[in-house]
């Protein structure tokens, strides 16, 4: 039988948006800036997609997995964004890796960005297999081959 | 391998938790998180609980007893009807919802929508803005652009009634109810057009949703 996530169901019970931003806000962010890899992005990301939510509360089912899976996406768009942006400005906008991070996260952050929110899912979050295809839009089995995919690029990227 | 795979995996669980740890994340903004109190401050907290509970208690015999004397007509109702203001006193933004009107809507459907509202008991408070009112308030926002204003005719602009709600919970209800009504072009979250027209200026609008609360239900109860 498969664990259950860390934050499972408690976001979903949730009575209000109050309730809601006041328990899920910093786990949100915590998972936004293991992303990005920036405190200030992750915050004003988390901030967006409350803001999202709020506007279409009355029709959010499920609000905690809403929540997720907006701040997934927008993780996403801001390395598609970064990503241009560095295509384009190599020499303006340094990596921000840094010397004193450990290697398995500098390896992490090299990671195509659907293996990482993957890892970041399954092993920060402790979220079943289930609720990461939901929250990525892809099949279990996908999932568990991002997974896979992913800690053998990390192991083979710390091999010394 | 598998054994392999199994410690990456575990030096990565820690990493994120340890790189977590680190993270400092920001109080959000408009949201006041108490200091802890200080023993001094405690103690007086406490003494001034125990004062006003005491107060309380008096004040409710007194009441209980008057009460024994007046009969029900004289008690005050709650308030049912809700108030209507001016425009300046009820801005956009201050607004839980805006109930827009087509531009063409005859005077008739205006009215019967402007009646609705004042017959909705979930209303607490909401102001009318005709075509002068709208124009009004167009040019101020754009006096520095006299060119712009001059472009747009008074009546281009569409009348809309802005709502506050007794409690937020009521305003979806209420949405859907003013949707159905004839002559409506849209009806809308406040938040939502202030976005909305920010994001066509080019800002960004951030604020917490936590303060949201504040605007209906505590205020006009």
């Amino acid at each position: 039988m498969e664990r259950r996530g860390r934050f499972a169901e408690a976001s979903d019970s949730s009575s209000s948006l109050e309730d809601l931003y006041a328990e899920m806000r910093g786990p949100m962010i915590r998972l936004a800036y293991l992303l990005t890899g920036n405190g200030a992005v992750a915050e004003d990301l988390v901030q967006d997609s409350f803001t999202r939510l709020y506007e279409r509360w009355s029709d959010v089912q499920r609000p905690g997995a809403y929540l997720r899976t907006s701040v997934l996406n927008a993780c996403r768009g801001y390395h598609r964004r970064r990503f241009r942006e560095r295509s384009h400005f190599t020499d303006l906008v340094p990596d921000e890796v840094s010397t004193e991070t450990p290697a398995v996260l500098d390896a992490l952050a090299r990671l195509p960005y659907r293996q990482r929110a993957a890892l970041v899912l399954r092993f920060y979050e402790d979220r079943p297999e289930r609720d990461i295809a939901d929250a990525l839009g892809c099949r279990p089995a996908t999932v568990r081959s991002l997974v896979h995919r992913g800690l053998m690029t990390l192991r083979k990227a710390m091999e010394p | 391998m598998t054994e392999d795979l199994h410690s990456t995996e575990l030096q990565l669980r820690r990493a994120l938790t340890e790189a977590t740890q680190q993270l400092r994340i920001s109080r959000p903004a408009g949201v006041a998180v108490p200091e802890r109190p200080t023993r001094r401050w405690r103690t007086r907290t406490v003494v001034t609980a125990i004062a006003a509970t005491l107060t309380v208690i008096a004040v409710a015999t007194a009441g209980l007893l008057a009460a024994r004397h007046t009969t029900s007509a004289h008690r005050p109702k709650p308030p049912t009807a809700p108030t209507e203001v001016a425009p300046t006193k009820l801005l956009q933004t201050e607004a839980n919802l805006v109930v827009y009107m087509n531009v063409d809507a005859p005077n008739d459907e205006t009215e019967a929508v402007r009646q609705a509202v004042r017959a909705s008991p979930e209303v607490a408070k909401f102001a009318f803005v005709d075509h002068t009112a709208a124009y009004r308030e167009f040019q101020k926002a754009f006096s520095n652009n006299p060119d712009l204003v001059n472009t747009v005719d008074r009546n281009a602009l569409p009348q809309s009634i802005r709502v506050i709600a007794r409690h937020c919970s009521d305003v979806p209800g209420l949405i859907v109810r003013f949707q159905q009504l004839p002559g409506i072009d849209d009806v809308t979250r406040a938040l939502g057009v202030s976005h909305a027209a920010a994001k066509k200026l080019g800002y960004k609008l951030t604020f917490p949703p936590v303060t949201i609360k504040g605007t209906c239900g505590q205020h006009y109860p």
